[in-house]
Order: structure tokens, then sequence, then C-alpha cells
């Protein structure tokens, strides 16, 4: 019989299976390949938290979310939370039509003192000029057209004399797909705004707003008052409100949400050797009114139309953040620091 | 269970199952392979499920099956398709080639007929079992193991008879 000869062929053949030994070293061997090389790409979900969001609080932790971020991560090495100050660069990429995402327009350094759960968003203005190595004097945005964000971070490294523990760059429609997964996302503004781009005008007050808005919003420059310098303002405003909702929303423990938010493709974070989900943990109390806007307040042009770091308080900001001196920085210099 | 344990108790049936499947060393190799290194990976998923062992089965089914549509073998080994002609083992007595008629056949069944033959034959299992495992309807399961069997009846006629002797 057909079924009989097909038993015994099966049975036969038994021998040929592969040795076990060398099978299970090649599966070891691949398996920590592929979760060291994961450990990265899956971090992208804690990254939306800690980068776009600094907060997608984080606070929602305490007890109640860490195991649904934990299988997400699908790491099995410990969680080791960074210790000392920490500064994340957040890049935000404007990629419009066929253009390749050339220029870094927002430049955020997010600074998390080494104690307490206080978080300080220092907005770097795009035009601000640096010294290119290879190039000569350059817009700090360009940096990002010749050497990419390694390129920025260094320039950022170098102006600011901190050293940057993290960058994650964040394309304008990926800030839109992540509004979008969160629902609305409440933002304040001090003054109306109306787009050039959509004609949208934007009232003063706080308003829940689509993706879509906010990625028409985050764009507007030319007509306010202080141009780029209030568009940086704007994208303060943008985080926080991510932040609040994120909060809201008990993001962590909504497991679907993670899975949307991880799967938003333009986000891409690079944290060196920091453990990402330790990095999250770190954020554990920083609450959206523990965040403040830091930002020059307007411009200091140079002849050639570029920006110019103030030379009095600039030096004096770095320090601050190198030394953990924020609140003393803070409360010398209100017109610095984004007013609720 | 831990992922220790179940390696010990169970690579051992893996590997053979997926020669099986497969019908060469090297391809049962990357098929456990690439396999394992998922249950690894997500341990916690297929430890909860009811039967890990039948789980980790079914997922090398699949694999197994997509490897047509180049999901897996392809992109992560580069390497063409087994030629079926050198399925069989280097036995070059002729009552084991004889033997090997069927196994030879066996290879050149669409992937899903030889899977369905596998979990009747090799595994033993109920039609039931072998829809679930295939993701398929009853009906389809046995329809795959009718073809496959009146295929290899046919062609182990002809081989026989208009074999080398």
């Amino acid at each position: 019989m057909i079924e009989d000869e097909l038993r015994d062929a099966f049975a036969r053949h038994e021998a040929q299976a592969p040795a076990l030994e060398p099978l299970r070293r090649a599966i070891d061997v691949l398996a920590g390949r592929r979760r060291r090389r994961r450990a990265v790409t899956r971090a992208g979900a804690a990254a939306v938290v800690a980068a776009l969001a600094v907060a997608l609080p984080v606070q929602v932790w305490r007890g109640k979310g860490a195991d649904v971020l934990v299988p997400l991560i699908e790491s099995v090495a410990p969680v080791a939370v960074p210790e000392g100050p920490l500064n994340l660069l957040l890049l935000g990429l404007d990629q419009r039509g066929t253009l390749a995402d050339s220029r870094a327009d927002t430049i955020m350094l997010v600074h998390l003192p080494a104690d307490g759960g206080r978080a300080y968003l220092f907005s770097i203005n795009r035009d601000v000029v640096v010294d290119i190595p290879g190039e000569g004097r350059e817009r700090i945005s360009a940096t990002y057209y010749y050497s990419g964000a390694e390129g920025t971070r260094k320039a950022v490294e170098k102006l600011t004399g901190l050293r940057v523990d993290a960058v994650a760059t964040v394309k304008f429609t990926a800030l839109r797909s992540v509004t979008d997964a969160l629902g609305k996302v409440p933002v304040c503004l001090p003054d109306p705004v109306t787009s050039d781009h959509t004609g949208t005008v934007f009232p003063r007050g706080c308003r829940d707003y689509s993706g879509r808005d906010v990625d028409d919003l985050i764009r507007q420059r030319k007509h306010l008052p202080h141009g780029g310098y209030d568009r940086d303002r704007i994208g303060q405003r943008v985080v926080l409100g991510l932040a609040r909702k994120a909060g809201q929303l008990d993001i962590l423990r909504d497991a679907g949400a993670v899975r949307r938010l991880a799967a938003t493709p333009g986000v891409t974070v690079d944290v060196g050797g920091l453990d990402l989900l330790g990095l999250a943990l770190r954020l554990d109390g920083t609450t959206p009114d523990m965040i403040t806007g830091i930002g020059q307040p307007t411009w200091n042009s140079t002849p050639t139309g570029g920006e110019r770091l103030d030379p009095k308080v600039a030096p004096e900001l770095f320090a601050a953040l190198r030394e953990g001196t924020m609140e003393a920085f803070v409360s010398a210099h209100p017109d610095w620091v984004l007013q609720e | 269970m831990t992922y220790e344990e179940f390696v010990n108790t169970r690579l051992g049936a893996l590997a053979r199952y997926a020669v099986m499947l497969t019908g060469d060393q090297h391809t049962a190799q990357d098929l456990v392979q690439e396999t394992m290194v998922r249950v690894q990976l997500n341990w916690r998923r297929v430890s909860r499920a009811q039967a890990p062992e039948r789980y980790v089965k079914r997922m090398m089914i699949n694999q197994y099956v997509d490897w047509r549509r180049g999901s897996w073998l392809r992109r992560v080994f580069l390497r063409p398709d087994p030629d079926p002609s050198i399925a069989a083992p280097a036995d070059h007595a002729q009552r084991a080639a004889d033997r090997d008629v069927i196994w030879n056949v066996l290879a050149t069944l669409p992937r899903q007929q030889r899977a369905a033959l596998v979990l009747r034959y090799y595994e033993d299992l109920p039609d039931a079992e072998i829809a679930d495992m295939l993701g398929c309807t009853v009906g389809t399961a046995r329809g795959y193991i009718s073809k496959a069997l009146s295929r290899l009846r046919e062609s182990a006629d002809r081989l026989s008879l208009g074999g080398i002797r």
C-alpha cells in the first residue's frame, strides 16, 4: 500500500536529521545577533515615547504600564537606568515634495537634570551659524545635509559644550501620524496663527488639533512676529501637548496605541549605548507641568542673514545645563522661558 | 517550561520533522534554525500556547509553505530551491534507490500537499488537526492528501516500471 510505503520512507529518513549540537549553537548565535539588532529597531516605540513627547508619560508606568512595554521591547537584558544628566537631541526633518530630507528644521535639545523629574527643552534656531568642518561657516540646519544626524549631533555638542547622549529624528509627516494615533492633541497658543499654506486660522488659547492641523501649524514661520523663533516655540508647545495627551490616555496601557506608535514610519533613534527602556524609566515622574521650554527670544542676525546665539545669555545657559543650575537660569531669564 | 527545557527535550523531534517537510538535511537545518530563532526571541508568547510543541510545529509549517513565496529562505539564505534529484541520500545500492522512489516523488509535490502527508503519516494527526495546522478547512486538507496520494501512486508506478532495471 502506498500509505505504508510512505510511513516507511518517513521512518527511514529520520536518520537524515541534522546534528543537534551544532544546530543548537547556530540557533543561539543567530538569535543573539537578531536580538541585538532588534533592540535598536523595536526601541522605536519607546523612542517615540522618549523623544517625541519627552514623556509619553512614563508616569503611567508606575506599577502598571511596565508589563505592557517590556514584552513590546522583548529585551531579556536587565534594564539599566542611565545615571547623571542626560541630553537627548530631537531633530525635526521637513521633507516636502520630492526633496530628500536634507535639512533639520527643528533642533531641540531635551535636557534631563541628574536629579528630580524636571525636563528642559532647548530649541536651537535652524539658522544659527556654526563651523562645519571642511565646509566653512554654515547654518546649523545644513549640518544634516552634509553628514546626517551625526553631523548635527557634533555641531550641537560643539556649540553647547554638552554631551549628546541620544539623537531622535522625526519627519514632520511622522509627527502627523503620531498625533493621529493619539487622537487629537491639545496645543495652547498665546496668539492666533494663520497658516500661509492652507489659510487655516489657529485661534488664541487651547484647542485639540488633529494630525493634519499640527503638521500645518508646526511649519508656520513667515508671518509670525519672531519668525523661526516663534515656530520653535510652537514646536515646544506641540511636544507639551503630546506629553499631556499621552498622560491622559494612559498610553502605555493601551497595547493597540503603542503598536500604532511603534509602527510610525519616519522616526529613527540612535541611543548609542543607552538602554531605551531605562531612558524611559528615567522619565518616570516627569509630568508635562515639569517640562520647561527654553529658547532665544528673538533675532540676533549676522550680516549674511544667519543667526547668532546671544553672546551673553547663551554661555550662561550652557553653563547652567552643564552644572545643573537650570532653575536659577529660568528665574534670571524669564524672556528665554516658554510662557504657558 | 523554559526555553532550555523545550530545546533539550524537543529539538531532535523538530529536526526530524523538518527533514520530513523539506526532504533534505541542509534545508531542514535552515528551517529549524530560522524557526527556533523566532521561538527563542518570542519564548514568552510560545510558552503561553496550550501546546508549545505543536505551536512551534505550526510555525515551521507556515515557514515552509511560505518559502515558495520567497519570504524566508530566499531572503535569508539566497539559496536556490533544492534539486529533487539530489534529495535522496547518497546510497548507490539499487535496492535503496528503488525504495527512495517514493521519497523523490514527495519532493515534486506542492508544499501544502507534502505538509498534509507529513502530518497524517508521520505525525499521525487526525484530519481536523491537520486542517488546523495548515490553516485550512478539513475538506481542503483531505483534498490535499487524496491528491498527493494519487500522484504518488501514479508516479511510483511509472518510475518503478520504466526504471533503471
